[in-house]
C-alpha cells in the first residue's frame, strides 16, 4: 500500500479527532489507539498506560495497513484540584497516561522509524507545562516531563532522520473543557492576547505543519496558544 | 492553506532565504513586495522571474524605510503580511569590534525591522494582516564574537513577544523563527574568514546539528508559510526554532 499511515492516540474526540480529519483529507490512512472507537481507517479500543496494549496495537496497525509514517500522542485527561486534594493515585494516574502514554506509543513505533530512517512523531503537550498553571500541578508536572522526553528522545533518533516535536497547546475548545468552566467565561477569555479559545483545528494545523513540512524542526515545541503562554 | 492574492512584503529578498520565503509565496498565490538594499541587477531579475514589485531601500537607514511601505502601497492598496528577514552580520571580538560597526548591526537588524512593522502597521490593522519576523539561534543562545548580532536578534524576539501581545487583539498575529545554519550566500563569507572551502564548513557545521546536515533556506520558507497561514490563528508571540535539533552551542 502506498498511501502514507498516521497513528494518532484519543483520535475518538477533541484534538485527537481534528488531527485525525487534517490526515484523512490529505489523503492518509488513519489508525488510532483510544479507551473509545475512533471514526478512524483503524480503530483499536484500548489503553494508551499500558505498555503491552500499545506495542500490539502498533504491531497490528503496520500489518494491516503498512509502516507507521507519523505517531502523534495526544491522549490525556485533564482535572482541576488544588496539591492537597491530589492522591498518589490521581498523580500516578496522570503520570502513565501522559507520560507513559507517549513513552509507550514512543517505545513501539521509533524502532521501526530509525531502521526505515525516516519518521516523525509528535507528542501533543500543553502550555500548562511550559507556564504551569494554578490547580493543575499534577497535569502540568506531566506535561512538563513530556517536553524533556521529547527534546532527549529527539536527540536520540535525529541521527536516523527521525524528528520528534511537540505541540503545546493552549486553552482549546474540546470536550475537556466543560460547558460550565470558567475556561470559556469572559473574564478568562478576556486575559487571553486573541480573546478566544483555540480551536481544535489550529492545533491539528499545528501538527500537520510538524509532521510534513517542518523538515528541519526536531526537538522543537511549538504553542498555538492564543497567546495564554508567550 | 490559501494565500492567494495576499499581498507579503519580504525584507533581504533577493537571495538567500529571502528569496526561497518569496518563490514558496509565490508558487501559494501571494503578490509580493520584495525589497533588498539597492535596486541591482539581481533584485530586477528576482522580481521579473516572481512577477513581483521590487520595493528596495537600505532598511539601516531608518528615515528612509516609509518609502519601502509606500512604494508597496501605491501599487498593491494593501499589506496582508510582513517578513522581516533581512540582516546586515558582522562579528568581532567584544572589545575590538569597531563600535560603528557594532551599531550597525544592531541599527539593521532591530531597528530596521522595528520600523518597517512600524510603518507598514497601520494597513496591517485595515487587512488583519501577520508580521514574521526571523530572529536567529544565536539570538537564544548568544555566541562567542557576536555579541552585536545575537543582541540584535535577541531584541527582535523581545519584539515579537511585545507587538504579539499588544497586537492579537485587533486581529493581528506576530511570530518569529529563530533559524539554526541554513545553507546561505552568508555560509561563502563564513568559508572566506575560516579560510576553508564550502563542503568542509558545511560539514564542520553539521557536527553540531542531531539531524547531521545544516538547514535549506527552502526549510526555513516552511516555516514562514506556516506562520502566514490565514488558518492559523492561535500561533501568538512564538518563537519557532528551525536548527536540526541544535540546542547548545558546542564551542
Amino acid at each position: 500500500m502506498s498511501t502514507k499511515v498516521a497513528l494518532i492516540t484519543g483520535a475518538a474526540s477533541g484534538i485527537g479527532a481534528a488531527i485525525a480529519t487534517r490526515f484523512k483529507t490529505n489523503g492518509w490512512q488513519v489508525a488510532s489507539i483510544d479507551k473509545n472507537k475512533a471514526n478512524t481507517d483503524l480503530s483499536i479500543e484500548a489503553d494508551v498506560a499500558d505498555f503491552a496494549s500499545v506495542q500490539q496495537a502498533v504491531m497490528e496497525i503496520e500489518k494491516t495497513l503498512g509502516p507507521i509514517n507519523s505517531a502523534i500522542s495526544n491522549a490525556g485527561h485533564y482535572e482541576m484540584k488544588p496539591i492537597s486534594d491530589i492522591d498518589n493515585l490521581s498523580l500516578t494516574k496522570m503520570m502513565n497516561v501522559h507520560l507513559g502514554g507517549f513513552r509507550n506509543i514512543a517505545l513501539s513505533v521509533l524502532p521501526g522509524m530509525r531502521i526505515r530512517k525516516n519518521g516523525s512523531l509528535i507528542c501533543i503537550a500543553s502550555e500548562l507545562g511550559i507556564g504551569g498553571g494554578e490547580f493543575v500541578s499534577h497535569y502540568a508536572a506531566a506535561k512538563g516531563a513530556q517536553i524533556g522526553l521529547i527534546k532527549t528522545l529527539s536527540l536520540e533518533y535525529a541521527p536516523d532522520n527521525v524528528r520528534i516535536n511537540g505541540v503545546a497547546p493552549g486553552p482549546t475548545d474540546t470536550p475537556l473543557i466543560p460547558q460550565n468552566s470558567p475556561e470559556r467565561g469572559k473574564d478568562f477569555l478576556n486575559t487571553l492576547p486573541l480573546k478566544r479559545l483555540v480551536m481544535p483545528e489550529e492545533i491539528a494545523n499545528a501538527v500537520w505543519f510538524l509532521s510534513e513540512h517542518a523538515t528541519f524542526c526536531s526537538g522543537e515545541i511549538i504553542s498555538p496558544n492564543a497567546g495564554a503562554v508567550i | 492553506m490559501n494565500l492567494k492574492d495576499k499581498v507579503i512584503l519580504i525584507s533581504g529578498a533577493k537571495q538567500g532565504m529571502g528569496l526561497a520565503i518569496a518563490k514558496k509565496l509565490k508558487s501559494q498565490g501571494a503578490k509580493l513586495a520584495l525589497n533588498d538594499r539597492v535596486l541591482d541587477d539581481q533584485l530586477i531579475k528576482v522580481c521579473q522571474e516572481l512577477d513581483a514589485l521590487a520595493v528596495p531601500g537600505d532598511l539601516s537607514d531608518l528615515d528612509n524605510i516609509n518609502k519601502v511601505v509606500e512604494t508597496c502601497v501605491k501599487e498593491f492598496k494593501t499589506i496582508d503580511g510582513v517578513v522581516a528577514q533581512h540582516a546586515y552580520m558582522s562579528m568581532g571580538k567584544f572589545e575590538e569590534h569597531d563600535v560603528s560597526e557594532w551599531w550597525k548591526v544592531v541599527n539593521t537588524n532591530l531597528l530596521g525591522s522595528y520600523v518597517l512593522i512600524r510603518e507598514a502597521l497601520p494597513y496591517l490593522k485595515k487587512s488583519k494582516g501577520k508580521i514574521v519576523v526571523t530572529s536567529s539561534y544565536w539570538g537564544i543562545t548568544g555566541w562567542p564574537e557576536a555579541s552585536a548580532y545575537a543582541s540584535s536578534k535577541s531584541g527582535l524576539i523581545a519584539l515579537v513577544k511585545s507587538l504579539a501581545r499588544e497586537l492579537a487583539p485587533l486581529g493581528i498575529n506576530v511570530n518569529g523563527i529563530a533559524p539554526g545554519v541554513i545553507n546561505t550566500p552568508q555560509l561563502l563569507v563564513d568559508a572566506e574568514n575560516l579560510n576553508m572551502n564550502i563542503e568542509d564548513v558545511l560539514k564542520l557545521y553539521a557536527e553540531n546539528i542531531p539531524l547531521g546536515r545544516v538547514g535549506t533556506a527552502e526549510e526555513i520558507a516552511e516555516v514562514v508559510t506556516f506562520l502566514l497561514d490565514p488558518e492559523q490563528n492561535a500561533m501568538v508571540g512564538q518563537i519557532i526554532n528551525a536548527t536540526g535539533g541544535e540546542i547548545r552551542g558546542r564551542a
